[in-house]
């Protein structure tokens, strides 16, 4: 467990506690109250839907946002990206696995290991140019690597593992 | 040679390829930079391909093209279903899937594309009517007032027509795509083939020029094995050659050492005949001739002497032989013959000895006189007024030298200029040659002089100016000896009794040597039988019986050694006769051949009384015996007493004796040195001596050498022994010329007393009794002629006698 996460996750209590703690036990995830825009499935601790925790994008601009700018292959210049880091995000959900298998909206899928959270700041973008991304530019969601910070990360490999229009995340 | 850096390249190639290797090596070391760099471009330009690749393949084209026709299939498929079966999910899923068509048209942009791929020719059209399709349906499918409803199955049917209408291009632009990739890559393929075949040539081609470069580097290690190899053989030959060289001077020196051995006798013959000759009634023209004669023949000896000195100095047979010697003594014994030369040149010689000299050190006695005898000869040579002097000190020890005595000889002479000075020792150089032609000389004496006083540790130093005199200095080490408290007394060599006398037989070819011999043990009171070579010895003992065979190694028809062994072949008991070797050759294998020959014991030349009294005592038992029984109290006055030995302190550093002449100076420190007037200590004789008389009645260089040999004092003795006022050898000749005896004993007696006072130097006298003997070897002499005789000898004697008194070589 990152120690850096306990202030976040004690945040993410309070507000659930003042917002629905009258009428509903309390529970390590909140139940997300927007559209569901990443669902997290396998093995994972903290669930608040059958058999897998649901994120709306509130949840996850609630987790520590983390920016940088970087060039990448989609797009002729380089673009700011923002939000949560993975590892957060695979930390409120109790991950254990040691691969990712992310799925977009038109079904693609790639493995990422987990391994690749924990050695860079791999952000799961959820805005672009400190804008929401629309589904016709790439989003909701984008996985990005801060490719301009090691020469290694500018490869087929880690380009193909910058799922976009990320969905669901399984944890394998 | 063209190349200096690298001459053993070219030298290892010879003549004919005076560059060839070396401008090899730096083409192919050029090329092979070449070569380097090629190689260097090629992967450079291999790996910005590779990174080209990397980002064009960021996402594939073809999926990109592939995955917007799936979405627009996708969104046809969702579209036919929601006209059919008009309801709000199916609305929903049109829009969802719309979004997704939408973003894929993006990834067909040609700001993605050109970088890879020239322009396609449908893409632009393809991608307006995209375009044009989603301005028309975005209205359509937006949420709320203006989109279109579940139900307009007329809208979503336009819209599937549309996207119908659509497919052909895209399909046709996909497969453009997909060829053009196509060929993008095998383009590609085609570059990383060549770059691979250039890489692939390069890389022979350096392997080649590497290959080309050991090959030419293993030659050069060859060549300069080759060199080393053929170099090691040339300084084998060299050494060899040098061994062969060595050996030839050697036997060169060698030769000449026999030589000038040889030549020596028949010198002294010549001479002999030439002083008999100067005694005879001559013109004033002959007799000046016959000096001119004399002279170049007295020169010429010199000369043999010189040379002799030097072939065993190049055979590398010059040695010292280190004893204790006493120094003060010697000086004095020098100082005193030389003085006698020096005033029949009218010149005073100095002699100072410092206190601090020592009175005893370990040096070769022998050669220090031999330096010192021609460095005073030189001075007095080249002195025609002034002074000459003789000082001797010790020089401290400083600066890392050890103590040394040095020994100067200074006169007032003509001088050295500085080019002579650096000539000086060169051999056959004396001054220039008009000093040569003045005063002779052959200047061999300096160098082995020289070449001594450096075999005892030292060396000669020369300081002069023209017309300021000269100074040279004799520095030797200085090997100090504890006197010993009993000094053993040295064995007499006073006449024993003569019922002690014994038969002593001297075999010896040299008739100098033959009358010295006969001189020294007739004066210790022996009787002597000489022979001239082995032969004879050996006949002569057949007959007679003898106490003591003294042997010369070296003679004509029979030599020491076989004779010896010819002796030991008599029978007894001549073949127990002792017999000693009388050799110059001083060396250990001379030793051994006489040891093996028989002989009992090695005498060497010259002989030395002291050595011989020695060795009579060794092998006739009886003297050892009478000595020991009847010690010094009956020495006669002919052994001439020491002067007080001067003991530790502030002695006047000469012991003045009785025994020094008083003309030659004798300077203490306590006062300043003086040259004392040649004032008699004791009545003389009043004699007028013609300047050059003395040279012309004594040979003067004959009696150094005797005085080298048995020392001044045993020259006195045995001279002394000669010139008695009443002379038995001079009474035996007298009594022969007596007119009541036999004419035929005259040869002899005159033969015989001619080589006694020849062998001392006294050479007026023996050619006088040498020109009797063979004018009585003619004829008999008439009365009148012996008287004549007589008469002349008698005058001879005593004016010799007298001469030997004013010199001071006989005591009055």
């Amino acid at each position: 467990m990152n120690p850096s996460f306990a202030i976040p996750r004690r945040r993410v209590l309070l507000g659930a506690a003042l917002a629905a703690a009258l009428w509903r036990p309390a529970s390590a995830l909140d139940r997300p109250q927007g559209r569901v825009v990443l669902t997290i499935g396998g093995l994972i601790g903290e669930k608040n839907a059958a058999a897998r925790a649901e994120f709306d994008m509130a949840m996850l601009a609630a987790l520590p946002q983390h920016s940088f700018s970087t060039r990448t292959p989609w797009y002729p210049a380089a673009r700011k990206f923002t939000g949560p880091l993975l590892r957060d995000v695979l930390a409120a959900v109790g991950a254990k696995g040691q691969t990712l298998r992310a799925v977009a909206l038109n079904d693609y899928k790639v493995t990422l290991p987990v391994e690749d959270c924990k050695r860079y700041p791999v952000v799961l973008a959820r805005l672009m140019d400190d804008q929401p991304m629309p589904v016709r530019d790439k989003g909701p969601l984008f996985i990005i690597y801060p490719f301009d910070s090691d020469e290694a990360l500018r490869s087929e490999r880690y380009y193909s593992r910058s799922a976009w229009q990320l969905k669901h995340i399984e944890v394998e | 040679m063209e190349q200096p850096a690298a001459p053993g390249v070219a030298a290892a190639e010879g003549g004919e390829h005076p560059a060839g290797p070396g401008r090899w090596l730096s083409l192919i070391g050029l090329v092979l930079v070449l070569a380097f760099a090629g190689v260097a471009w090629v992967q450079s330009r291999a790996l910005g391909l590779l990174n080209d690749t990397v980002s064009y393949q960021g996402d594939s084209l073809v999926w990109s093209f592939y995955q917007l026709e799936a979405e627009t299939l996708r969104l046809r498929q969702v579209l036919d279903d929601l006209a059919d079966h008009p309801q709000a999910s199916g609305l929903e899923a049109v829009r969802d899937r719309y979004e997704l068509f939408v973003s894929r048209i993006s990834l067909i942009d040609p700001h993605r594309t050109r970088a890879v791929l020239s322009d396609l020719p449908r893409q632009a059209e393809v991608l307006a009517a995209l375009q044009a399709f989603v301005q028309h349906a975005d209205p359509l499918l937006a949420e709320g007032e203006g989109g279109a409803r579940a139900g307009d199955a007329r809208v979503w049917h336009d819209l599937v027509h549309r996207l119908d209408w659509l497919a052909a291009p895209m399909r046709e632009l996909a497969l453009q795509v997909n060829q053009a990739v196509g060929e993008q890559v095998t383009r590609r393929n085609e570059a990383v083939r060549l770059q691979n075949r250039l890489a692939i040539g390069l890389t022979v081609f350096q392997s080649l020029l590497t290959l080309a470069f050991a090959i030419i580097v293993m030659r050069q290690i060859r060549a300069l094995h080759q060199r080393h190899h053929r170099l090691e053989q040339l300084a084998q030959h060299l050494q060899e050659a040098r061994a062969d060289a060595e050996q030839a001077s050697r036997a060169k020196s060698a030769f000449l050492a026999n030589m000038s051995h040889e030549l020596r006798t028949p010198f002294n013959g010549l001479l002999g005949m030439l002083s008999l000759l100067e005694a005879t009634p001559l013109e004033a023209q002959q007799r000046a001739h016959l000096a001119t004669a004399r002279e170049s023949g007295r020169h010429l000896l010199a000369l043999l002497n010189d040379v002799l000195d030097i072939s065993t100095l190049e055979s590398g047979r010059l040695e010292v032989h280190p004893h204790d010697v006493d120094l003060r003594g010697l000086v004095h014994d020098v100082a005193a013959l030389m003085g006698t030369h020096a005033r029949a040149k009218g010149l005073p010689l100095h002699c100072e000895v410092a206190p601090e000299v020592p009175q005893t050190l370990r040096a070769d006695g022998k050669r220090l006189k031999q330096i010192l005898f021609n460095l005073l000869g030189n001075a007095i040579k080249f002195t025609p007024g002034g002074e000459v002097r003789l000082e001797v000190a010790v020089r401290p020890a400083a600066g890392g030298a050890p103590e040394r005595l040095a020994l100067q000889v200074s006169d007032t002479g003509i001088g050295m200029d500085a080019a002579t000075l650096a000539r000086l020792f060169q051999r056959f150089s004396q001054g220039d040659a008009s000093i040569q032609r003045r005063y002779g000389g052959t200047g061999l004496g300096l160098e082995i002089s020289r070449s001594l006083a450096r075999l005892m540790g030292g060396d000669i130093e020369v300081d002069s100016a023209p017309g300021q005199g000269s100074r040279f200095t004799v520095t030797i080490a200085l090997e100090r000896v504890q006197a010993p408290a009993e000094a053993a007394p040295p064995p007499s060599t006073a006449p024993v009794p003569a019922a002690l006398s014994a038969e002593v037989l001297v075999t010896d070819d040299h008739p100098v040597n033959r009358s010295l011999m006969q001189a020294i043990l007739q004066h210790l009171g022996h009787r002597v039988h000489l022979c001239e070579n082995g032969a004879e010895a050996v006949e002569w003992l057949r007959q007679h019986r003898c106490d003591l065979v003294l042997m010369d190694v070296h003679m004509p028809v029979m030599d020491g050694l076989a004779a010896t062994r010819a002796i030991r072949a008599l029978p007894p008991p001549a073949c127990d006769v002792p017999v000693i070797a009388l050799t110059a050759d001083a060396f250990d294998a001379a030793r051994q051949r006489a040891l093996e020959a028989g002989m009992n014991d090695f005498i060497t030349k010259p002989v030395q009384v002291p050595v011989v009294v020695e060795a009579l005592r060794r092998f006739v038992p009886r003297l050892a015996a009478a000595e020991d029984s009847s010690p010094r109290a009956t020495q006669p006055v002919l052994q001439p007493e020491p002067g007080p030995a001067p003991g530790p302190g502030p002695t006047p550093t000469v012991a003045v004796s009785a025994a020094v002449p008083a003309f030659m100076p004798v300077s203490s420190p306590a006062s300043s040195p003086m040259i004392t007037s040649p004032a008699p200590a004791a009545p003389r004789p009043r004699l007028r001596v013609r300047r050059g008389e003395i040279a012309e009645w004594l040979d003067l260089e004959a009696i150094a050498e005797i005085c080298v040999t048995v020392g001044l004092e045993g020259y006195r003795s045995l001279l002394a022994g000669l010139l008695a006022e009443s002379s038995p050898a001079l009474d035996e000749l007298l009594r022969a010329l007596d007119p009541a005896a036999d004419p035929a004993a005259i040869r002899g007696a005159a033969h015989k007393f001619k080589g006694a006072v020849a062998s001392l130097g006294l050479k007026r006298l023996a050619a006088t009794a040498k020109a009797w003997e063979l004018a009585s070897a003619e004829a008999p002499l008439e009365a009148g002629q012996r008287e004549q005789a007589a008469q002349a000898l008698r005058d001879g004697f005593q004016h010799t006698r007298a001469l030997c008194l004013r010199v001071g070589y006989l005591l009055a």
